[in-house]
């Protein structure tokens, strides 16, 4: 019984590691899930970069949060670029991946902007995050209404 | 008046000391996932606490002796040792996670990375729990952690609409973009969160510590059925915090940074120095009763010297346990793990492991021996009882949950 | 079960087993593990000992985890065939919701850990002997 349970502890965590090869439903759940993971990102970027514009957050502390949304954008590109598209999805996934990629170099210019503490740089990349958040949201749209 | 100034400090530390790493960012991911609907398992987890404190304070103060002392001799040696090795892995789990939680917190006010302050706050840790004494480290950062009011004042300002939020409250279950099965398994999470197994035992070890006696149940009462509430109330409030500012945006919290943002936004940077600090302080706290309690447990079951009431050298086998245990702490981080992650699983096996924590205290509580004529009355068992219960359904629905819906994916 | 201490009567099984033993100036030494049992002349069970340690804690746990602990235990003591630490009942000077001794215990199987551990490791770290209030 102990054994048992065992077993099924190391299944579940495990089973979090590993992307399996899916069904066409199922990759189009993924691409969606990437897409809004991508989006809680891009948007706790926009939110810190008008903090720093206002004076209202220090720093370090906006470094450490920007930063901390371009590794997880490389590694939701990275998750889903891992996964095996079921045929008929190449599209989904091309647009999907650019998106990514676009909103990861959105985040890079941020998180080099508030490092640097360069006031412009900041405001062109803030109009860049808020752009690609944008485009995330109509993707986003597009896989919530159904196969186009 | 000195009585009302150790009563009020009681309180106060109480609030302050209530919040730790996994109410931190538990109430966080809630509120920016599920708004306010799981704001009903806050207050029952914070009536459970109060409950069963409450009864291992009132054993502490009476016997002078911690419950866990008191388990393996009510309930024999097997029984015993299951409590302790459940007791101890779990609270192993949350100690490493507050260390990560000051690591995290130090990283977010410098920038400097979260692995570089890792032993650092390790080695402090354990120079405080070495050097400092007990009440010092309780009222330290108990009143420091009243930071934390920073999120109830930065709720206040962001001007929200009070009957949405209360409407969200009242109405439990999940919003459009979850379901069942993450809602279920939060408020699991929020329930071992809020009713942390470390809590009781160090609460009753704290007791002993203090050297409590039957005159101290008021203030200890006092403590338990005011503070706790309170405390209770700043979880609330950073649940709030994150409902009103990260959820409209579609923002999930998933790392520290996040959960300070909504104060950044409410109160500029004033604010959010008050908040770090608020971290550091809850973080930090909660890693010296975790690091305590780990050493509470083992050196109760076998009977050894324990506490630091007594020179290290008298109770030499307690002081290596903690040692070892923030040796071990530190370098389960230092393996690169994300310490938000070992939170949440802490906060997961805390509520699998409740029911074997619980039921002893629960047994000790209600004899005649140890208490005299303090033994549960009614409420107090009627309570006890329902919440064991609770606290089983809790225990068993976790582990399937977190199977089913991926740890809350 | 039963044994006899300083005139009174107790069920040891309940009033000794799992015990907290305390020395004379209130510190902690050990949970009582288990008892050593004498048979007297007149056929009855008199308890002469209390007994420390895990090589008389494993038996009581049962199971595979007991004979676990016992062949541990006896691998790590020095001895060919070690002996459990040992108070003798004489010792005891009186029995409440603990074991109160009447002399501090001499048996090294007793606090033979706690000894060890204070010497060469806890009590060479600068502030061992700190006084705690």
């Amino acid at each position: 019984m102990a054994r048992a349970v065992v077993v099924l502890a190391a299944v579940a965590i495990l089973g979090g590691c590993v992307t399996p090869v899916t069904g066409a439903g199922t990759y189009r759940a993924k691409a969606l899930s990437s897409v809004q993971a991508a989006i809680s990102e891009t948007e706790t970027t926009r939110i810190t970069l008008q903090g720093v514009e206002r004076g209202r957050i220090f720093g370090p502390t906006a470094d450490v949060i920007v930063t901390g949304n371009e590794t997880a954008l490389g590694s939701i590109a990275a998750t889903l670029g891992s996964v095996q598209p079921p045929a008929g999805n190449d599209r989904i996934r091309d647009e999907t991946s650019q998106l990514l990629s676009d909103a990861e170099d959105a985040v890079a210019a941020a998180r080099i902007a508030v490092r640097r503490s360069d006031a412009a740089g900041i405001r062109d990349a803030l109009t860049e995050v808020q752009k690609v958040t944008k485009q995330l949201e109509r993707a986003e749209q597009a896989l919530v209404s159904g196969p186009s | 008046m000195k009585k009302l100034f150790a009563v009020a400090l009681g309180v106060l530390t109480a609030i302050g000391g209530f919040v730790d790493i996994g109410d931190l960012v538990t109430n966080a991911v809630v509120g920016s996932r599920f708004g306010m609907s799981l704001a009903w398992v806050v207050v029952v987890g914070v009536l459970g606490i109060c409950v069963f404190a409450e009864m291992s304070g009132r054993v502490a103060a009476v016997s002078g002796r911690a419950t866990f002392d008191l388990v393996r001799e009510r309930l024999g040696p097997r029984v015993g040792l299951a409590n302790l090795f459940a007791s101890m892995a779990v609270t192993l789990l949350t100690f490493t996670a507050e260390i990560g939680g000051v690591a995290l917190a130090l990283e977010l006010a410098t920038s400097v990375n979260e692995l570089l302050w890792v032993p650092v706050a390790g080695v402090a840790i354990w120079l405080v729990l070495w050097r400092v004494r007990f009440s010092e480290v309780e009222n330290i950062f108990g009143l420091m952690g009243l930071a934390l009011i920073v999120f109830a004042v930065a709720v206040w300002q962001l001007g929200p609409d009070w009957g949405d939020l209360w409407a969200q409250a009242s109405s439990p279950k999940p919003p459009a973009e979850e379901n069942w099965g993450t809602y279920s398994y939060y408020a699991v999470a929020l329930f071992g969160a809020a009713m942390t197994p470390y809590e009781v035992f160090f609460f009753s070890s704290g007791g002993v510590e203090e050297h409590w006696k039957t005159d101290d149940l008021a203030t200890m009462r006092s403590n338990v059925f005011v503070g706790f509430p309170l405390g209770g109330m700043l979880s609330l409030a950073i649940a709030a915090s994150t409902t009103l500012v990260l959820l409209p945006v579609g923002v999930q919290v998933d790392t520290l940074g996040q959960v300070a943002l909504p104060v950044a936004v409410a109160l500029g940077k004033i604010g959010l120095a008050v908040a770090l600090l608020g971290f550091f302080a809850a973080t930090f706290g909660a890693a010296c009763e975790t690091g305590l309690s780990v050493g509470y447990s083992l050196a109760q079951y076998f009977g050894w010297q324990w506490g630091k009431f007594v020179r290290p050298r008298q109770a030499a086998r307690f002081h290596l346990v903690l040692l070892l245990s923030t040796i071990l702490g530190i370098a389960v981080l230092l393996t690169t793990v994300d310490p938000i992650k070992v939170t949440e699983y802490s906060v997961v096996f805390s509520a699998v492991a409740l029911p074997l924590t619980y039921f002893p205290i629960l047994v000790v509580a209600n004899d005649p021996d140890y208490m005299g004529e303090h033994v549960n009355g009614r409420l107090a068992n009627g309570l006890g009882t329902v919440y064991l219960v609770l606290v089983l359904v809790a225990s068993m629905a976790a582990i399937p949950l977190m199977l089913v819906t991926k740890a809350g994916q | 079960m039963d044994g006899t201490v300083a005139g009174r009567r107790y069920d040891a099984a309940l009033n000794l087993l799992d015990r907290q033993i305390i020395d004379p100036d209130g510190g902690l030494v050990a949970n009582v593990d288990d008892l050593e049992l004498t048979e007297r002349d007149d056929g009855r069970l008199v308890v002469t000992a209390l007994l420390v340690g895990p090589g008389v804690l494993g038996p009581r746990l049962g199971g595979r985890l007991g004979h676990w602990t016992v062949a541990v235990w006896r691998r790590l003591c020095a001895e060919e065939n070690p002996k459990p630490g040992r108070i003798d009942a004489a010792d005891i000077s009186r029995i409440d919701s603990g074991v109160h001794l009447a002399a501090r215990p001499d048996d090294r199987g007793v606090d033979g850990l706690e000894r060890w551990v204070d010497e060469h490791l806890i009590g060479r770290i600068p502030g061992a002997t700190h006084e705690p209030e």
